[in-house]
């Protein structure tokens, strides 16, 4: 086959694209200065978890209190269900627990990363799950809320569940009294 | 074999995977609600990339609610086209172009809650564009076929020969160890890999046998090749039963057609 200035332009980009993604497949352009870029690029990095498999749940729990420190049991969000025949093909909570598991992750990995804890307040996914939990409904006369994310082992739970990383009480502006 | 032919299919498979997803997230409405979990109320204030520091705020009423979910209604129209008005090149290519506008953005403002088979989604959409702004040309269709086909083969490979690196998925254990969890395993499957070493282990080499060997599909024979696509499309299924992954099943089938192409172009 024959190919015009077009055809070459675009073997040529698809050349480098495929390169790129080749690339991206080891660690260490992964998590070079570079990645951003290239997610920007659309250079994917194929995992199907690998080379170490999640292994465990990140739930997120949150109490309420009162200003003199009344608080109420922890009680779990839990977006988890039972897997059915159906949900092989129709399967509408999948985006929201995965939702809930990455923004739980990223809020270990930046509980970790940043030198500054009072810094993880003002990082997105940390908003995320305030923002989230300030709509939820209160039991009245409680006006403050902390949230914790709990990191679990399963439906065979070969260690301990363990605490991630627990918030300072917040208060709740914009809530629905339940 | 025809590449208009081979792109309708391609991206019918994609599109029967893209309207699912669409309708699910319009259920799930909620979480893009200002006190969803996916708001874009917190979600504008992620920094957007440098050359485009305008970009969230010009994002904001496809991105806000309820402008997000007239962009997943909207993703839907062009997807019914692809769908049903596939055989018509010019609903076909702006229909493409639409899906693939439409999907960037969710993707960009979805930061979070996305996996592998938005990405394998996008670059099929990318290619598709690619071919329908050519004109469907056939030259650039080929190519785009052959990028589609290594970006699948090159997607198991890794996966398959990062597995191999790692400790937990030679011995076994990573397939209990995933099927145990609730966000991505089955209560059921667990306890039988928890009962058998020989499962873990089995079922842990069959996967990473069937990825690392998936780019010999294109120098073997037929039946190999068949066999293969068999596997892997029983493999995403498998994942869509017991994981709850639906969308890779129609997601990577997309790529199917491009592989199928390209090993008639070789042979």
């Amino acid at each position: 086959m024959r190919y015009g200035p077009l055809e070459l332009v675009i073997l040529a980009l698809y050349i480098v694209w495929f390169l790129l993604s080749v690339a991206n497949q080891f660690q260490r352009a992964s998590r070079s200065r570079l990645a951003p870029f290239l997610s920007v690029l659309l250079v994917p990095r194929w995992t199907f978890f690998a080379p170490n498999p999640g292994h465990s749940d990140y739930f997120l729990e949150y109490r309420d209190h009162t200003e003199d420190l009344f608080s109420t049991p922890w009680q779990r969000v839990s977006v988890l269900e039972e897997r059915t025949l159906l949900g092989a093909i129709w399967n509408p909570n999948r985006r929201q627990s995965k939702l809930l598991f990455d923004v739980t992750q990223s809020l270990q990995v930046s509980a970790l990363a940043m030198e500054d804890p009072e810094g993880i307040c003002v990082s997105i996914p940390y908003l995320l799950v305030m923002n989230y939990l300030d709509s939820l409904p209160v039991e009245p006369p409680c006006t403050i809320r902390q949230f914790r994310v709990v990191e679990s082992y399963g439906f065979f739970p070969y260690k301990e569940e363990h605490l991630i990383l627990r918030s300072k009480g917040l208060k709740l502006k914009g809530v629905s009294q339940g | 074999v025809n590449v208009y032919e081979t792109y309708r299919i391609t991206l019918c498979i994609l599109a029967v995977g893209m309207a699912i997803f669409s309708l699910e997230q319009v259920v799930a409405r909620r979480q893009f609600q200002p006190g969803g979990l996916s708001s874009w109320d917190v979600l504008s204030l992620k920094r957007p990339p440098k050359a485009l520091p305008w970009l969230n705020r010009a994002l904001a009423p496809l991105c806000d609610y309820p402008g997000v979910e007239r962009l997943l209604w909207l993703r839907l129209a062009s997807v019914a086209l692809i769908l049903f008005a596939g055989g018509i090149p010019f609903v076909f290519g702006p229909a493409i172009f639409i899906a693939l506008l439409t999907t960037s953005v969710l993707l960009y403002r979805n930061s979070y809650g996305t996996d592998g088979s938005d990405q394998m989604g996008l670059i099929v959409l990318v290619v598709a564009t690619v071919y329908a702004g050519s004109g469907f040309m056939n030259s650039v269709g080929v190519l785009g076929l052959w990028f589609i086909c290594l970006q699948v083969t090159l997607a198991y490979a890794a996966a398959g020969i990062s597995k191999l690196f790692s400790e937990t998925w030679r011995g076994g254990s990573a397939m209990f160890l995933i099927m145990n969890t609730g966000t991505y395993g089955t209560r059921m499957l667990a306890q039988c890999l928890r009962r058998s070493v020989a499962l873990q282990v089995v079922s842990a080499w069959g996967v990473m046998g069937f990825e690392t060997l998936f780019p010999l599909t294109l120098l073997a024979s037929p039946p190999f090749l068949y066999t293969f696509l068999v596997i892997a499309f029983a493999f995403h299924l498998g994942c869509s039963l017991f994981m709850g992954l639906n969308s890779f099943l129609w997601a990577f089938a997309s790529a199917y057609p491009a592989v199928l192409f390209c090993y008639a172009s070789l042979h």
